[in-house]
């Protein structure tokens, strides 16, 4: 009895350090059963959206894409069912509260900021599937310029309205990506003003080819439907400092920068090879003349 | 060499020798005709596939973007490897004064030129654009194995026939003087080939003059041809190849497949063509002693290859090797390190496996072990690159050769058993006036013309 006494004591006192180091995340029942006070509709999910790019993207990353930082515990994918299994409840707690690498957004945003996260979460849960209302993509175009010598990009974009004019679309974030081998680069986003212009400072430092150019896309956000503006062989990114590696006689060199010495070590070695066997053919007309004799 | 005979005693000796080892010449029936029926279609069969790829290009083979050096690569390899002993039997042994090798070198020959001369013929059925090989020439860069590849290639192939040819010439000219029973055309060719062989002194003296220069001149050559044969691999940073040792490596590889190549030709002629009293037990045994060094020495390559870089595990070595000790290649690994090297070393310890039939069966394992060896050189690397492989269908990240590929892999092995069967079945497979020297016979018997003729 005083055995299994002790046994108990000695479980109870290393439960509580136990669950530092479980996975699990506690939520307290109360925090777990709070609702959404805000409405789950289009509005409040994009500004969720917006919440999410700013503050939560850089660790999570894109929603579904599964590129998240490797930190420990890994943050999870939004779309995850790991994220998905928790209540509106729990995730507006962990959101507020924050554990080990995820910080506490309890004083950088607002209650009501943290609730459209939520919903822009929730927003990939299954079980909320048609509840929104799906809004087609708007119909946009983009135009644009570079100036290469003040490494400004001029650009603009444009609506259809109901009477099927363009109008000048306001507001809206652009996003500029480079063309790199593997893929694209994000490079910066830009916002158009009121009258649907925007300019973009090109940075300084970004490489792009030996010569300095870049191909460039310009892209609206998901929301519109709007084919990429592709600028090509802009100048304006500063000269890749590539070393040539064929400059010099090199043995990996092109033929007509071999070395001198490789040049004459393969025709002294063959010539020599080969008049030596110009010898022994001769050896052979002199076998079939000494047979006339 | 024997005791000097009697002028009686040469000449019916002599006449003994000379009917022996021309009856893979004389000796026509049903089943030469078949052999040489059944390679010839093999070879049809190979060139009707080497058509096809021709017309449709490289991809009827399993060859992709990743492993763009496949079977006909490791089958290049192996026939380059199995030519070095020509060099290795023929010249070196020779010039070591060593007796018992003397009546093996036409065979060790034979067997160099089949081998060096597809090794040339692959690499050209290997391109996708064979029409376009002068280029190769035209516009090759001094600084690639492969420029230097080629040239070493064509040089070996002269040195290798010349080496054939000049002491032939004697015999040729016993087979003009004696020979009954074969076509007037092939007489004709005899004939020509002899250049006007008459047997003088001098004559002999520039014969062996010039087998002595050639003979030490096929060293640096032979070691080169598997050596740059070698670079073509170690020259780049791709794990598994990129070692220092790769040329020795290669080169005794080589000594054990042509060692185990010409043991199973030695053991066909004596079956075949009755040469019982010319390739003995003691041939047999002494070559079984060579296979056990030349393997010896291998297996310390083979140490040397994989130990050090296994001690390691590098990332992209140790990825590779992995694949090899315990992945998807680790039967074909260990297959031929166990087939290929620890088990004929083991057996041919033993004088019981020394004789001809069990040499033959050894040598036959080592010679297919010597083939896949090769093929775990190649592509098991081929398939790791440095870059990512991403964006490919699935059949691009492995590969395996089609049955077309395999058709042209075959035409290897019957092309070189064309040009060893026509070589036998044109001129004797020991040289005749050098076996009868070694006899005891005089020089002057063998200008002499046979009384019933």
């Amino acid at each position: 009895m005083r055995k299994f006494f002790f046994l108990s004591a000695a479980v109870l006192f290393l439960l509580p350090g136990l669950q530092g180091f479980s996975q699990v995340w506690e939520v307290p029942a109360d925090q777990d059963a709070l609702k959404n006070p805000s409405a789950f509709n289009n509005e409040n999910v994009k500004a969720g959206r917006e919440l999410y790019n700013t503050h939560c993207k850089s660790c999570h990353g894109d929603p579904g894409k599964n590129n998240a930082l490797p930190l420990v515990p890994p943050p999870p994918d939004v779309t995850s069912e790991q994220m998905l299994q928790n209540s509106e409840g729990a995730l507006f707690y962990k959101i507020t509260t924050g554990r080990v690498a995820m910080p506490a957004f309890e004083t950088t945003l607002t209650e009501e900021q943290r609730w459209r996260i939520v919903s822009f979460m929730k927003s990939f849960d299954p079980a909320n599937e048609g509840l929104l209302v799906k809004e087609e993509p708007v119909k946009a175009r983009l135009q644009g310029a570079a100036d290469e010598t003040a490494k400004v990009l001029t650009l603009s974009a444009q609506t259809l309205n109901a009477s099927g004019e363009w109008m000048p679309l306001p507001h809206a974030d652009l996003f500029i990506s480079a063309k790199r081998t593997f893929g694209s680069l994000a490079i910066g986003q830009a916002k158009t003003n009121g009258s649907g212009h925007a300019e973009f400072k090109f940075p300084e430092e970004f490489k792009g080819d030996w010569e300095g150019l870049v191909d460039l896309r310009v892209t609206l956000g998901e929301d519109f439907s709007c084919d990429p503006l592709v600028m090509n062989r802009l100048k304006i990114a500063a000269p890749a400092d590539t070393e040539n590696l064929f400059a010099d006689r090199v043995l990996w060199s092109t033929n007509d920068r071999t070395q001198w010495w490789l040049i004459l070590a393969y025709l002294g070695v063959v010539g020599g090879v080969w008049l030596v066997i110009g010898y022994v053919i001769f050896q052979i007309l002199k076998i079939y003349k000494a047979g006339k004799e | 060499m024997n005791e000097i005979k009697s002028p009686e005693e040469s000449r019916k000796s002599l006449d003994r020798i000379f009917r022996d080892l021309t009856r893979s010449i004389t000796h026509r029936d049903e089943m030469s005709r078949f052999w040489l029926f059944i390679l010839v279609m093999f070879a049809i069969v190979g060139v009707w596939g080497f058509i096809i790829q021709i017309q449709r290009g490289l991809g009827v083979t399993g060859m992709r973007d990743y492993v763009s050096w496949g079977a006909y690569i490791a089958n290049f390899v192996f026939f380059v490897a199995v030519s070095l002993i020509g060099f290795l039997i023929s010249s070196t042994l020779h010039l070591l004064k060593i007796e018992w090798s003397k009546p093996i070198s036409r065979v060790a020959e034979q067997v160099a030129i089949a081998a060096v001369a597809m090794a040339g013929l692959i690499i050209v059925m290997d391109m996708g654009r064979p029409d376009r090989l002068q280029n190769v020439f035209l516009h090759g860069r001094f600084a690639s194995p492969i420029l230097w590849d080629l040239t070493v290639v064509t040089t070996y192939l002269v040195i290798s026939v010349l080496l054939f040819y000049l002491p032939l010439i004697p015999d040729l000219a016993l087979l003009r003087d004696r020979l009954t029973g074969v076509p007037e055309i092939q007489k004709k060719i005899y004939t020509v080939l002899a250049l006007g062989w008459k047997g003088n002194e001098e004559q002999y003296r520039l014969v062996t003059h010039a087998m002595r220069i050639l003979m030490i001149l096929i060293i640096p050559v032979g070691l080169s041809i598997h050596t740059v044969t070698s670079w073509l691999f170690a020259s780049t940073l791709r794990a598994g190849w990129d070692t220092t040792i790769f040329g020795p490596y290669f080169v005794s590889g080589a000594f054990v497949a042509g060692t185990a190549a010409v043991v199973m030709v030695m053991f066909v002629y004596r079956l075949r063509y009755r040469l019982k009293n010319y390739f003995t037990h003691h041939h047999f045994d002494m070559m079984g002693k060579l296979l056990v060094f030349v393997c010896l020495v291998y297996l310390y390559f083979n140490i040397n290859e994989f130990l050090v870089p296994g001690y390691k595990m590098r990332l992209h070595e140790g990825i590779h090797l992995r694949e090899l000790f315990a992945g998807g290649y680790s039967r074909m690994f260990w297959f031929v390190q166990i087939a290929g090297l620890i088990l004929p070393i083991f057996l041919l310890l033993f004088k019981y496996f020394r004789r001809p039939f069990p040499m033959f069966l050894i040598s036959f394992l080592v010679l297919v072990a010597s083939w896949f060896k090769r093929y775990v050189i190649v592509i098991p690397t081929m398939e790791h690159p440095h870059l990512p492989v991403q964006n490919v269908p699935d059949y691009f990240k492995h590969y395996a050769p089609t049955s077309n590929e395999i058709v042209i892999l075959l035409f290897g092995f019957v092309g070189a058993l064309i040009i060893i069967t026509l070589l036998a079945k044109l001129f004797p497979v020991i040289s005749i006036w050098e076996y009868a020297h070694q006899q005891g016979i005089d020089k002057k018997y063998l200008t002499e013309k046979p009384e019933n003729q």
